[in-house]
Parts: C-alpha cells; structure tokens; sequence
C-alpha cells in the first residue's frame, strides 16, 4: 500500500553505499568519526532508523529513540501537502503520547518554512516562532524538507537554554541529509494511508454487499461488517486487475444490479423508439393516407395494384413500429396472450439477425395456446434467446443446414416451457457457470446483460431459465420454464 | 345551405393534402396550413366550423394555437371547434387536451372507418 519513490530495497542499497563509505573511510584514512562514541556514527543512526517500520507517526519517537538524539526530548514534524488548505502536526515528548493535529494557518507555515530555510545554523528558540511549536521550550534544532508532494518542517528540541554545540549540529545536519528519503518515503505514505482511509470509508458504507479476493480466494476487502452468509446469496464475479476480483453478493431484497441496468436499458430503447416512432410513423401515415386514397380515384387496374401495395407495405411498417413499442413497454400488466402470434412477432423482429437461418416452429397438436403473462418480458426473453442463437450459429462459421427451432412444451396444466434450439457452438464447459452473471460475455461486443436481464425477467414470470448443450451436438437449447397460474388452449379453427 | 368551413393545421403535407380531399369529398370547404402561426391568423380572420390541430407542429405547439385563439373564442368554443390530433399519446398531453375538453384523435387512424371521419366533425 506504500506509494513512495523509494523502494525498500532502494533504501538498503543505500545503506550499504554509506556502510560502505563509512568503513572505507575507517580503513584509509583517520576519519573524525572513528574517535567519536558509537551514538554519534552518523550512517549507524541512518541504519537504524532505515530498518524501523514505516510509518510517519512513529518518525518522532524513532527519532528520539536513536543514539544520536539520546540527550533530545522533543520532536515536532509540520507537513504540508501542497495544494492542500492544511497542515498536519506530529508532536512527541519522551514522557508524553503522540500528538496529531491539523492546522490551518499556512501563512505562518509558510512564513516560518522560509525563515528556516534561510538560516545558517538552524539554531533557534522559543522566541523564534511564537506560538508556531506546542511542546518545545527552549532552543531547538530545525530543518526543513522540500519534497515533491509536501514540505516538511522538522524540529528537535532538548529543552535546554544552551544552544547545541557545533558537532551537535553538523551531526543534526549530516544525519538528516542522510535521511532525507526515508522521511519522504514515511510522507507519502502517510498521506496515502490518509486517502486510503478516506476511500475504504468511503467504500465501506456502499450499501451494497461485496468483496474483494485474490485468485486464492484471500480476502482483501469486505464492504460491510454485517456481512450475510455468503454461501446463500447469488455472486457476481468481475475481474478487476490481474489476479484481483470483486465479488458482488445478489441483495436478498430484489433491488438486483439488472433490474437497474434492465431498467436503464430500456429506458434508453423506450427513448429511442419513441423517437422512431414519431419521426416514421407520421410520414408513414402520410403515405399510407394518400396512397389508399389514390387507389380509390385511379381507374387503371395496374395502378390500383400498386397504390394497394403501398397501402399495404405502410401498414406492415407501420405493424413493426407498433410491435417495438410493445417490446419495449415498461408496464407490469399480465394480459391473455396468443403464444404461436407472440412468437412470430418476435420472428419478425429478429428477421435480420437471423437471415438465411431456418426457423421452426412447433406447437404440441397445433393448439392455439393462450396465457396469461406480461408480454413485454416475454417478448425480450425470446428475442433475447432467438438473437442469442443466431449468434452462436454465425460463429460456428459451418456450411451445415442451420435452424433455430422454438418449441411449446405444456408438461401438465400449470406448466409451460418455451425451448429456443439452435445448431450453433453450443456453451462450453468453462463457461457455463458464469453465462447467467452479469457482465460475462463471451462476444466481441456483447455487453454481458442480455441472459442476467433474461434470467430475472423470467423470475418476474414466475419462472426460470435453463440450458443444457444439444445431444447429440451441435448447439444448445435454452428453455424458459413457466409456472402459470392459468392458461387456456383452444382447438385451432384456422390459422 | 351554407358549407362547413374548416381549418386543417398539419405539417406532414401527405396527411394535410389527404384530409383536405376527404374532407372536401364530404363537401366541406376546407383550408390548410402547416404552420402554427398562419394558423392563428387565420383563425382571426375567418370564421371555422372546425379547427383539426396537429400538436407538434415546426413552429409552435397545437396547444399555444389553441391559447392564441382564446382571444376570439369563449372556452365552449374551444371545446367544440378544435380537434386535436396527435400521434403521442402522452398523459402528460391527454391531461392538458383535457383542460380545454376538446376532442383527441390518435395519428395514424383508419380512414375507411366512415366514423373516424364524423367523430372529427361531430
């Protein structure tokens, strides 16, 4: 989770560089280091801090923790991010808890950042910035960062009245030179974990059951804590980097990720075919009213023929744009419908889809079978099932005699099941467990909708869909199981 | 006896031109128009037995026709010249036709069927 420029292992080889320089410098020549107590062996300290955990809110106390500032009692970290209308404040004692507190004053941040930056001996006290450090009596040792994202102002105080010492502050500012990255490494990551903790919050009250898992199923985020049993509920998988996925649990309620997209989808085609509508069905109507009228006048029988063609071929028209916006209607009303007519209605619509591929249809004993359903939903699960079909036989790419053959099947009397049979390329294995999820799709183009839509629309009849490959093969059958409170057949009389 | 007069405002010219040679079949006398705006001049300047309105018109709506004609016209008037023909069937607009109680006719309609053709004079 750590976003910084530096990388441990970037860290270490630095480390290693300044061993290495330390140690040659021991070896070859009398380094002003040598004599001096461990504590004040700069590339030691730097070790030290580098192998510590990283975190920022720990920087002061693991400051203060060091050899090196083993006679100090205080530290105060400022930062600002820049762009930002704040700055944070890390404030630590030896005997005292952390303090963190956001502030607003940037101007003085500012003000006192330049003031640092300019002096020469670093060397300030209480008198310096009044009011600007909450713990620190006293003189104090200061230095500022400039990092790319933030600066940074660091203090470190030892309460005293004395200034330190020379050494005291060439090792403060050797040391910090050498720290340098390890403090912006601890900052970015602390304002990440800032953002990272807004967005997790964030996520965390999406009123929508989901995690997210690795390929071996270990979790990594889990969107609630009352979290129901997952095994009851229905999920959808989508694969969100590599070996990262989500996992959207069905809420138990039925408000269901495709009743949304159902709803936009339609609402997006209502539009569209509202539009069609208008702007063909008038012209439309034009035609069709003055050629009906022409065809009474003319005396000619060609002519006739013709203006009656025309009549005929503008209601025909007009009959497809009616049947859209019935495919497309939004209400919830169960109406009697007449099977076999629905059927074909759907036929015609998918005609271009399904061109130069056979279609069947059989009906037990020619019965004219009438329900009671909702036949917009009933309309788009045939088509959906009728499109899907020619799909799949397009892709198979064989010069076998293709057919989609839609079957009526009335097992008893409450029973119905509707197959739509193709010889196309079937579901293969690896793929049939996801086919009713959404967003699975195994077309170029497909958007992965159309069988979850399929599947709770079906729900919405009171019934379900299943499918199982053809035997022998080629090609699946689909078939929409329906349990209907009533329905009616009568003895054909003409058809 | 004096002929019926009557105003046809449409803007698909087919539909205009086919009521218009219906109507007059009929023996009306009939005029047309396809703009909202000659409309309402027209309504000022000649008296009609009926008015037959398209709703969405290229200039303005049927309904702002209706309201500018309200200068000449009481509100029983209005209800009993204009015809309002339309092929959206909105809710929206049947609740406003039905704020001026004028008739409503649904685009497209069958003109064989003789009573279409009265329920638009009735």
């Amino acid at each position: 989770m750590e976003k910084s420029g530096h990388s441990f292992s970037s860290i270490v080889e630095k480390i290693a560089f300044f061993d290495q320089i330390n140690n040659n410098s021991i070896q070859m020549k009398v380094s002003p280091e040598t004599n001096l107590p461990s504590k004040y062996k700069i590339f030691e300290n730097v070790k030290r801090l580098a192998h510590k955990n990283k975190s920022l809110v720990a920087l002061p106390k693991d400051l203060l923790d060091l050899k090196l500032f083993s006679l100090y009692d205080v530290c105060e970290i400022h930062i600002h991010k820049k762009g930002g209308l704040e700055y944070k404040v890390l404030s630590k004692t030896r005997n005292r808890e952390l303090r963190e507190e956001s502030l607003n004053n940037l101007q003085q941040f500012n003000h006192i950042f330049n003031q640092i930056k300019k002096s020469k001996n670093k060397l300030f006290d209480g008198n310096s910035f009044p009011g600007f450090t909450s713990f620190i009596i006293g003189t104090f040792l200061a230095k500022v960062f400039e990092f790319q994202q933030h600066n940074v102002i660091l203090i470190i105080s030892n309460s005293g009245f004395l200034y330190p010492s020379k050494e005291e502050q060439y090792l403060f500012d050797k040391f910090f030179q050498n720290v340098q990255f390890i403090i912006e490494s601890r900052v970015n990551s602390y304002s990440f974990l800032h953002k990272y903790q807004t967005l997790a919050k964030t996520i965390q009250n999406i009123p929508l059951q989901f995690e997210i898992l690795t390929q071996d199923s270990t979790l990594l985020f889990r969107s609630t804590s009352d979290f129901q049993d997952e095994g009851k509920l229905r999920s959808h998988e989508i694969e969100i980097s590599d070996n990262n996925f989500l996992v959207i649990y069905e809420n138990n309620s039925e408000k269901w990720a495709t009743d949304i997209l159902h709803f936009q989808r339609v609402k997006l085609l209502g539009e569209l075919l509202n539009t069609l509508k208008h702007e063909l069905s008038n012209p439309l109507f034009g035609i069709k009213l003055s050629s009906s009228i022409l065809s009474e006048e003319v005396s000619d029988s060609d002519d006739k023929k013709l203006l009656t063609e025309i009549t005929v071929n503008c209601q025909r028209c007009q009959n497809i744009i009616q049947d859209f916006q019935y495919l497309y209607d939004e209400k919830n009303e169960n109406v009697p419908i007449d099977l076999e007519k629905l059927i074909r209605e759907v036929l015609t619509l998918t005609k271009s889809e399904t061109r130069f591929i056979q279609k069947k249809c059989i009906i037990p004993d020619d019965r004219a079978i009438q329900i009671i359903a909702n036949p917009t939903f009933l309309t788009q699960i045939l088509f959906n099932l009728i499109i899907n079909s020619a799909h799949s036989i397009q892709e198979r790419e064989s010069d076998d005699r293709h057919c989609i053959t839609i079957s009526i099947l009335t097992p008893s009397p409450d029973k119905l099941t509707i197959t739509v049979s193709d010889t196309g390329t079937g579901i293969g294995p690896q793929k049939n467990k996801n086919i009713f999820d959404p967003f699975f799709t195994t077309k170029e183009k497909g958007t992965g909708l159309g069988l979850p839509i399929c599947q709770n629309l079906a729900k919405k009849l009171n019934g379900h869909i299943e499918f199982k490959n053809n035997t022998p093969l080629p090609g699946v059958t689909f078939s929409l199981n329906l349990s209907l409170n009533y329905y009616d057949e009568k003895k054909v009389t003409h058809h | 006896m004096t002929k019926k007069r009557l105003l046809i405002i449409e803007d698909e010219f087919l539909i205009q031109h086919s009521l218009k040679k219906l109507f007059e079949k009929k023996g009306l006398l009939v005029d047309v128009t396809n703009s909202g705006k000659k409309a309402i001049n027209l309504i000022h300047t000649k008296d009609y037995d009926k008015i037959i309105c398209d709703l969405m018109l290229k200039d303005i709506t049927g309904f702002e026709v209706i309201e500018e004609s309200k200068k000449k016209f009481t509100t029983e008037d209005i209800k009993t010249k204009f015809v309002i023909m339309t092929a959206y069937s909105s809710e929206q607009i049947l609740e406003k036709a039905s704020y001026y109680q004028c008739k409503i006719i649904n685009k497209p309609f069958n003109i064989f069927n003789n009573q279409i053709l009265d329920n638009f004079l009735d």
